[in-house]
């Protein structure tokens, strides 16, 4: 038999017990060693752990800046919303009958059903949005009505307003919610102020400016407990970094170049057809007014664009979403043979008083290309060639400078090149050469192709802020200048905190001899009985020079004649000019017709708006 | 019985043993103020006044009464307790998943509780009659054995982990302090953990498994099983070295850390005393069990002895556990810290024990002291 135990006395029981004791005290100690560990060691990291648990950041958020126009007009501003609340936790009726009662004050856009399962979704201590955008009369309502509805309350968060209804959607762009994965994106950047649900310039002015326009978000502690019920402000001085309150910085106000009466007023001109118009400074390159119709209005798309109109938008065939006058590429036409004038000139292939006579038509080899004038221009010079937009003269002139010569002098007007104005996607657009040609198609060049460049067509491609941007370079002494958006920013207290310079990139040097004959071919188009802009683009109120231009649409249908996109691009005045414009009508017709008074207008209502400002 | 009523004492009220339970009971009851500050304390702090004025009614019998009675009693008595066991798993009322509770006439029993000490009495009655002999045989270990292992496992059955687990460790160190070969205790120990993975399959229910394995890793399950832990060590750590200060505890006052005036009571008092206050209250029970023991020591014969060392070890076991589990030493298991936590029926056992504890200091020997 195996001895399990040992007899004992009272005294070997009292053995065992000091053994117990000391096993007692050795577990206390082990105990004791573990809460120095926690307390001691590790404490610092828990007490972290405690406050983050207990407090948090409520954002209290910035508004967004203004943005106004050069005459300090405001266009869009930030507005207060007003929006009703509820928190579950606090309410005291049901959800049928509270909505129920709540109907008969204020109307409810959202059903109870939808109102119950939404809200239920949501922690019943955080808010949940009953409505989202509360009128005066409704505000005052809901807060003399305040204590019959406990769980209900007004908050105020800012959201975009716009003040101006008619601003170009193009222009102006929009703003939305940051998305997950810019979020991601951003959190890269060094000075990061997003967080999911914060909005941000998604297009346009509000994306390119955001860095002025975005306020940053403030916080304040709270002390918050584990199902989210806020308990007050926590005071302590006393916080961890990154908890200390902070006040929120609201953005700054925009001011741009642009006129916004002459804006809303351009942007009126065409009905019922796609156009662009671009006007500028072409004296620093502050664009004046840009418009890209058929657009959007910025407004719906501040609390998330509706499906069905984001469908409705995408799918018209005339593409409102997309951006004519920085997007939009078209072959310039006529326009263009400004520059071919000027690059014969320079380049020495010509002078002003040769002559070239056209019967109507060209031929080169065995092709035989048409001028617009079928009848023929007779005997033509650099200025009647402009006047008339005589393409045999052009076609003659361009096969002695060859394609590269002409394509090297133009590029230097910055076609072929974005031209830098600070909206995203702008388009490059072509000026094709020798080498493009066999790069793209593995071709060689063929003469019929220069005549066809040479009258702006072919492979050539601008936007119609390009041909601008060119154009104000003709009459400012060669100066490309990037075309420029906006002025200032100012701080609340209409502080300029940055300046906007005008930023010439390049000057194509042009003799004198070689631009006065093209400008006065210019003023000739508008302004001598059978220039092509005399009829259309002439005003009587002030000197405009300028050039038509009837680019044709490829691909047009058998049997349905498409019309063709009209061009005018004019100056004015013609002595020391202001402004320079730039139309493109699509399926306009004739430059001349189609363009030519919509330039016209534009023209004149500048003038018009300078001189109501002066008195 | 009005005999054992008579005064054999020889000696004076173990005052400074009664003050230390008091003042335990004392800073309990602080604690439970602050740690039920945001909940409703009225119905937390005033019921637990009652019971405590109710435990220290209860002491005061327990203290008059010879514990003689319970050597004359004992089988009876664990007769009763494991009956009571029987019934509870039979008509007893459920509540969160385990059948715990009796009801009998408006009163609430949980036999589970009464068990603790039943068991105490049993072996302390076991060990006493077979001191004399030479050889403890295998057979006779048996039955002290089987007797123990009937309320374990009806407790486990209910279940309560918790409870049952006091149950097992007391009786382990009886066995040892009654003279077990330390060899046979080391045998015993590695048969359980060879029985270990059958028991983690068969033995264990989900939930349990749930908190072994959030307590190994609580990091991982910081939002679901390992909660409780995590929250737990955040409140202790929290407390540093000084505290937060009274009724400024925020893991419990915002409610982060849940059962924080009933198991995780400690943590509570922990985060707004800090080391300092983790130093005092470990002293005081270090004090109390160190005395429970020291009465053990000079009781009068083999059954004085065992019972104190018994009940000590019981009230040992539990607040070891329990602070080693809120310190994340050990699972976490269903058990309230003794004289601490909020709660009628564990308030009123610890306070019957160590009234039984205090009659065997008040009837022991004078020349001991």
């Amino acid at each position: 038999m195996i001895r399990l135990s040992e007899p004992k006395s009272k005294e070997e029981f009292r053995e065992q017990l000091f053994k117990a004791s000391y096993f007692v005290i050795f577990l206390f100690l082990v105990l004791l060693s573990r809460v120095w560990f926690l307390q001691i060691v590790e404490g610092e990291k828990w007490r972290q752990f405690s406050e983050a648990n207990r407090i948090k950041l409520k954002e209290i958020p910035a508004m967004r800046g203004r943005i106004l126009d050069r005459n300090q007009q405001v266009i869009a501003a930030s507005r207060p919303l007003f929006q009703l609340q509820l928190l579950r936790s606090k309410a005291e009726q049901p959800l049928e009958i509270l909505v129920d009662q709540l109907q008969k004050l204020i109307s409810i856009d959202k059903s109870v059903d939808d109102i119950k399962r939404e809200s239920q979704k949501i922690n019943p201590h955080h808010p949940y949005v009953i409505k989202e955008d509360l009128s005066e009369d409704e505000v005052a309502i809901m807060l003399s009505k305040q204590v019959l509805f406990p769980g209900l309350h007004v908050e105020v968060v800012p959201v975009r307003d716009y003040i101006d209804h008619e601003i170009n959607g193009h222009l102006l762009g929009y703003i939305g919610e940051i998305g997950k994965k810019q979020l991601e994106r951003k959190k890269l950047q060094e000075d990061f102020f997003y967080e999911l649900g914060d909005t941000l310039g998604v297009s346009g002015i509000e994306k390119s400016f955001e860095e002025i326009l975005r306020g940053v978000d403030g916080a304040r502690p709270v002390v918050e407990d584990v199902w989210g019920r806020e308990l007050g402000v926590e005071l302590s001085s006393d916080l961890l970094p990154g908890f200390s309150p902070r006040p929120a910085q609201d953005g700054k106000d925009l001011v741009l170049t642009i006129d916004k009466d002459l804006q809303n007023f351009s942007q009126k001109l065409i009905q019922d057809k796609a156009f662009s118009i671009v006007a500028l400074d072409p004296r620093n390159g502050d664009i004046l007014a840009m418009i890209s119709q058929p657009g959007f209005h910025p407004e719906d798309f501040v609390n998330g664009i509706d499906p069905k109109l984001w469908k409705t938008l995408a799918n018209d065939p005339q593409k409102p979403l997309f951006n004519r006058s920085i997007q939009g590429l078209y072959p310039p036409a006529s326009t263009f043979k400004a520059f071919t004038a000027l690059a014969i000139l320079e380049e020495g292939v010509t002078n002003p008083d040769e002559k070239v006579f056209c019967p109507g038509y060209y031929r080169i080899g065995r092709e035989v290309k048409r001028c617009w004038q079928h009848a023929g221009h007779g005997w033509m010079n650099l200025v009647g060639a402009l006047k008339n937009s005589c393409d045999t003269y052009f076609y003659e002139m361009s096969l002695r400078l060859g394609i590269d010569k002409l394509s090297h002098y133009v590029e230097q007007f910055g076609l072929g090149h974005k031209t830098g104005i600070s909206l995203s996607d702008e388009a490059a657009g072509l000026v094709p050469d020798k080498k493009w040609k066999l790069r793209s198609y593995n071709e060689t060049w063929v003469d019929g192709e220069t005549a066809s460049v040479a009258i702006g067509q072919g492979a050539l491609q601008t936007t119609p802020l390009q041909m601008a941007v060119a154009y104000a370079a003709l009459i400012n002494g060669g100066q490309i200048i990037e075309p420029r958006l906006a002025l200032r920013a100012l701080d609340q207290q209409d502080q300029i905190v940055q300046e906007f310079d005008v930023k010439p990139l390049s000057t194509v040097s042009i003799s004198e001899s070689s631009l006065q004959p093209v400008l006065k071919g210019l003023k000739a188009v508008v302004n001598e009985p059978g220039g092509t802009g005399y009829w259309f683009a002439r005003s009587n109120k002030i000197d405009i020079a300028g050039k038509t231009g009837t680019a044709q649409v490829v691909g047009r249908k058998s049997g349905l004649k498409i019309e063709n996109h009209a061009w005018f691009l004019g100056y004015a005045p013609i002595e020391d000019p202001e402004i320079v414009v730039s139309v493109i009508v699509e399926y306009g017709g004739n430059g001349s017709s189609g363009a030519g008074p919509i330039a016209k207008k534009v023209i004149e209502k500048y003038f018009e708006l300078k001189d109501e400002r002066i008195f | 019985m009005s005999e054992y009523f008579k005064s054999k004492s020889s000696l004076p009220m173990d005052w400074p043993m009664l003050g230390t339970i008091l003042i335990i009971c004392v800073v309990g009851l602080a604690n439970l103020y602050s740690s039920t500050f945001d909940l409703s304390i009225s119905k937390y702090f005033t019921q637990q006044i009652f019971w405590m004025l109710i435990g220290f009614l209860f002491l005061t019998v327990f203290v008059l009464l010879d514990y003689h009675l319970f050597y004359r009693f004992s089988y009876p008595i664990y007769i009763a307790t494991v009956l009571s066991l029987i019934l509870v798993l039979i008509i007893g009322k459920s509540s969160q998943g385990s059948q715990r509770w009796i009801h009998i006439a408006g009163i609430t029993i949980q036999p589970s509780e009464i068990a603790k000490i039943g068991v105490v009495i049993f072996l302390a009655r076991y060990f006493h009659t077979h001191r004399e002999q030479k050889r403890l045989s295998i057979s006779s270990l048996a039955s002290p054995l089987f007797f123990t292992l009937i309320p374990f496992l009806l407790i486990l059955k209910q279940p309560d982990l918790g409870t049952a687990l006091i149950v097992l460790f007391t009786s382990i160190t009886m066995f040892w302090f009654a003279g077990i070969q330390r060899k046979i205790i080391l045998i015993s120990i590695i048969a359980v953990l060879c029985t270990a993975p059958i028991t983690w399959k068969y033995g264990l229910k989900p939930y349990q498994k749930d908190r072994v394995v959030s307590f190994l890793n609580p990091e991982k399950y910081a939002y679901g099983k390992g909660y409780q832990i995590i929250q737990s060590k955040i409140a202790i750590g929290s407390g540093q070295f000084s505290g937060k200060g009274y009724l400024e505890g925020s893991q419990s006052k915002l409610q982060f850390l849940p059962k924080q005036h009933t198991d995780f009571v400690f943590s509570n008092y922990a985060e707004e005393f800090g080391f300092l206050g983790s130093i005092l209250l470990f002293f005081l029970y270090i004090v109390l069990f160190l005395m429970g023991l020291n009465i053990a020591s000079s009781a009068k014969e083999v059954f004085g002895m065992m019972l104190a060392f018994g009940l000590t070890a019981s009230l040992a076991c539990q607040t070891i556990i329990n602070l080693g589990m809120e310190t994340g030493l050990l699972p976490v298991v269903g058990m309230t810290l003794p004289l601490f936590s909020y709660g009628g029926t564990s308030l009123l056992s610890s306070m019957i024990a160590l009234g039984i504890i205090l009659s065997i200091s008040l009837r022991r020997p004078a020349y001991s002291s």
